[in-house]
């Protein structure tokens, strides 16, 4: 799907309150990482916030290039669904924005300071961007104004606390439901598209 | 012995303060925001909920909200609200106005449990967050039933606390209400 500007679209696994991670920094009930990508039709670029990338580089590099390593350390080989995404995603232009990273070893990966380059990106025509995450940068591209679609895994867990997969949004936004279906294990996936932003004064006039 | 079903609105973000903006919170009127043609079948959800169920278990302060709102509107669902049992838990209230409205003193875990224990059917929780929160704690809910509304508030309480420990659910169903609400269900596995 081409369009005349590339849509951003998130795609998150959540516990059914809202956290991607529990206080202890853990996601257990995530059957696999490579299943956010599921969720979305090919894509022109990743894009992901340098907090969560050096551990997502390491991971999906380790995958790609020693997959022992990798059983090893999640008690089990890995998916085919991840090898797939591994592939896939060292093919893929990836945009990391961090003031802080130096460089990236991941052979498609390319290191931006501005939220500037995030919004060239989207003003190209092309296919959609995966945005892999972390809650930070979703955030700022919705305070942005530059994330078009979210797609969520909720899994069948609460935690009470943790961290939130959206942090900080400064302004309540509204959203038309695209879509939700039943996935194995209790697991739901919703869709939601960004509409304008509005106050409650403007939803109320 | 009956089953306890926490049914609330909640933000796709997980808040469910102040859904009316009646209490006047920076994050509030969000239920409000809805469109018609979602809360008229948000309305047709929550009536048909109420006429399943045997009683309404509330909190103090939802429990005032309601019944200062309830007893004077008419209709199928105002008339089913208005006469059917409702409990509050509360330490301070004495008198309780609305219709077939019992206190439910002391200690709130022991006093639910045995509600829980008499009552047979559905007893609904709605609002109520310091409850919800008791009865989760104590493993005292059978069924969360959220539905979702399609915005994200960026803040405001949410309906898990911090001192909830992590719960496993099991999805009993979902299905959309109206255009853009969701509405998921599911059962609370007792950790025993």
């Amino acid at each position: 799907m081409t369009t005349s500007s590339r849509s951003f679209i998130a795609a998150m696994q959540v516990t059914l309150d809202g956290y991607i991670l529990d206080p202890e920094g853990n996601a257990d009930w995530v059957d696999s990482w490579a299943d956010g990508l599921g969720l979305l039709p090919e894509v022109d670029a990743f894009v992901l916030g340098g907090g969560m990338f050096p551990d997502y580089e390491q991971f999906w590099a380790a995958v790609l290039e020693d997959p022992a390593a990798v059983s090893e350390w999640i008690g089990r080989e890995p998916y085919p669904r991840e090898l797939r995404y591994a592939r896939v995603a060292a093919a893929t232009p990836h945009l990391v924005i961090s003031t802080t990273l130096d460089g990236a070893t991941w052979p498609s990966a390319r290191i931006v300071r501005e939220m500037s380059e995030l919004r060239a990106l989207k003003a190209e025509p092309g296919r959609p961007v995966y945005v892999v995450g972390g809650p930070t940068l979703v955030t700022s591209l919705i305070n942005a104004g530059l994330l078009d679609e979210l797609r969520l895994i909720v899994h069948p867990v609460a935690v009470g606390a943790g961290t939130p997969f959206l942090r900080d949004v400064d302004q309540r936004q509204s959203l038309e439901l695209v879509g939700t279906e039943a996935a194995p294990e209790g697991r739901l996936r919703v869709s939601y598209r960004f509409l304008e932003a509005t106050t409650p004064a403007a939803a109320a006039a | 012995m009956g089953k306890i079903v926490i049914s609330e609105n909640v933000s796709l973000d997980g808040v469910v303060e102040d859904p009316t903006g009646d209490e006047g919170c920076r994050h509030g009127g969000w239920f409000s925001q809805a469109r018609d043609q979602d809360l008229q079948a948000w309305a047709e959800t929550e009536f048909h909920e109420v006429l399943e169920a045997d009683a309404v278990l509330l909190g103090r302060r939802s429990y005032e909200f309601f019944a200062s709102r309830w007893p004077s509107r008419t209709g199928a669902w105002a008339e089913r609200l208005n006469t059917m049992p409702k409990y509050v838990v509360s330490s301070t209230l004495t008198d309780p106005e609305w219709t077939n409205s019992t206190v439910l003193r002391g200690d709130v875990v022991s006093a639910v449990t045995e509600l829980r224990q008499r009552l047979d059917g559905e007893i609904v929780v709605y609002a109520s967050r310091p409850l919800v929160r008791t009865l989760l704690e104590h493993d005292l809910a059978d069924e969360l039933r959220l539905i979702v509304f399609p915005v994200v508030l960026g803040g405001g309480e949410r309906l898990f606390g911090e001192t909830t420990e992590r719960k496993p659910l099991r999805l009993l169903g979902s299905r959309t209400v109206g255009d853009g609400l969701t509405q998921v269900s599911y059962s609370l596995a007792q950790s025993d």
